[in-house]
């Protein structure tokens, strides 16, 4: 099952909050912003496309991070601390979403603060229009794609925090992916002939 | 966290093999042939680019920070008012126990009701009047309290000259 773990990417940054976690067990509470700073981007994007409005997501973001401050000991003991954090924040998400239902206006994307580089900004229309397009998605549909693609988990991982079967995570990211694809299909092309005039 | 390496095809084959490992034969499906997962593997690079277009707001880690902040001062705000009432109780515990203590273990002085039975037990051994067994016990427990205090027992009434020492009896 090699081919099943996680990309070296995915792995070493799951290292990386592994000795954050432990510098907060040892050095207590005072070690919390180095864990805001390196995780606090992935779980809000995550948080977003759980709760469809991100001042929702960095509450929960917010609180789960307070959470662990409070106990600093809690993440250091867990066997996969990345993948209990993105639990926390995904279970804050749903008390928030419990909480607080709001319309949703699936074409608004108001909410989200962006940020866009120079090089990158012919593409901010394509990025609206996938960000538009994942909240278009059932929730379950959506986090097992953000998990998979921006989290670069495998579905085993993914099972293990959305506590399902893999097979059925897999099944989600199949019907997800073809939704997408459906929807962003001519967002596709356009990309396709960037890239092959790019390997020109 | 930016990631700007190109796509990379190996991801799309570790991704396929393990698709493969849960599906096997259901992958030969038609709607997941070649095409439609290179079409998958285009849309997968086009949304990991879309991932960094959201970012935090500029206040969050602020935000944490303080929360963290007051929920310590807060902390130790309540460990500090039990603590202080912890020790509050426990000296007021201490006191009460020690005066306990120190009640049971004071000797008590003899009583007018231990006199006059002390009295009343002379009387009848002695076959003497029950107030001159009381005059008795009396003057023997006061010399008896004066030789605890280490003092000379109470000295008699002075004698004036002239006078024998019963005449004060017989007056």
């Amino acid at each position: 099952m090699s081919h099943s773990t996680a990309p070296p990417s995915a792995a070493a940054f799951s290292q990386r909050v592994r000795t954050s976690a432990r510098q907060l067990a040892e050095l207590g509470e005072d070690a919390i912003s180095g864990l805001i700073d390196l995780t606090s981007l992935r779980l809000v994007r995550f948080a977003t496309t759980l709760t469809r409005n991100q001042h929702d997501a960095e509450d929960a973001v917010q609180a789960t991070l307070v959470k662990i401050a409070a106990q600093p000991g809690r993440l250091h003991q867990c066997t996969d601390p990345w993948a209990y954090l993105l639990r926390m924040v995904r279970n804050e998400s749903l008390m928030i979403l419990r909480r607080r239902p709001r319309w949703n206006l699936i074409g608004d994307l108001c909410d989200l603060l962006t940020r866009c580089r120079v090089d990158e900004l012919e593409r901010e229309e394509s990025y609206r229009a996938i960000w538009k397009a994942l909240r278009t998605l059932p929730t379950e549909q959506s986090e097992v794609v953000v998990l998979k693609i921006w989290e670069e988990m495998t579905f085993a991982g993914i099972a293990g925090v959305l506590e399902i079967s893999p097979s059925t995570a897999a099944s989600r990211y199949r019907y997800a992916i073809a939704k997408l694809n459906g929807q962003l299909r001519e967002q596709i092309a356009p990309s396709s002939s960037e890239d092959l005039q790019h390997h020109v | 966290m930016f990631d700007p390496s190109p796509p990379n095809r190996n991801r799309h084959n570790s991704f396929y093999n393990e698709m493969n490992d849960l599906f096997g034969e259901d992958l030969r499906e038609p709607h997941f042939t070649d095409e439609a997962s290179h079409d998958g593997q285009d849309l997968e690079d086009l949304i990991r680019g879309a991932g960094h277009y959201v970012h935090p707001g500029d206040q969050l880690r602020a935000r944490i920070l303080e929360s963290v902040n007051c929920r310590r001062e807060r902390r130790h705000m309540w460990q500090r008012f039990f603590g202080g009432f912890a020790l509050a109780t426990t000296v007021v515990l201490a006191l009460i126990i020690i005066g306990q203590i120190g009640l049971a273990v004071t000797p008590r002085g003899r009583t007018a009701s231990d006199l006059q039975h002390q009295a009343t037990r002379r009387a009848n051994a002695d076959g003497v009047a029950w107030e001159w067994a009381l005059t008795e016990v009396v003057y023997d427990w006061r010399r008896s309290a004066a030789a605890s205090l280490h003092c000379e027992p109470a000295h008699p009434p002075k004698v004036r000259t002239g006078e024998s020492p019963t005449d004060g009896a017989e007056r």
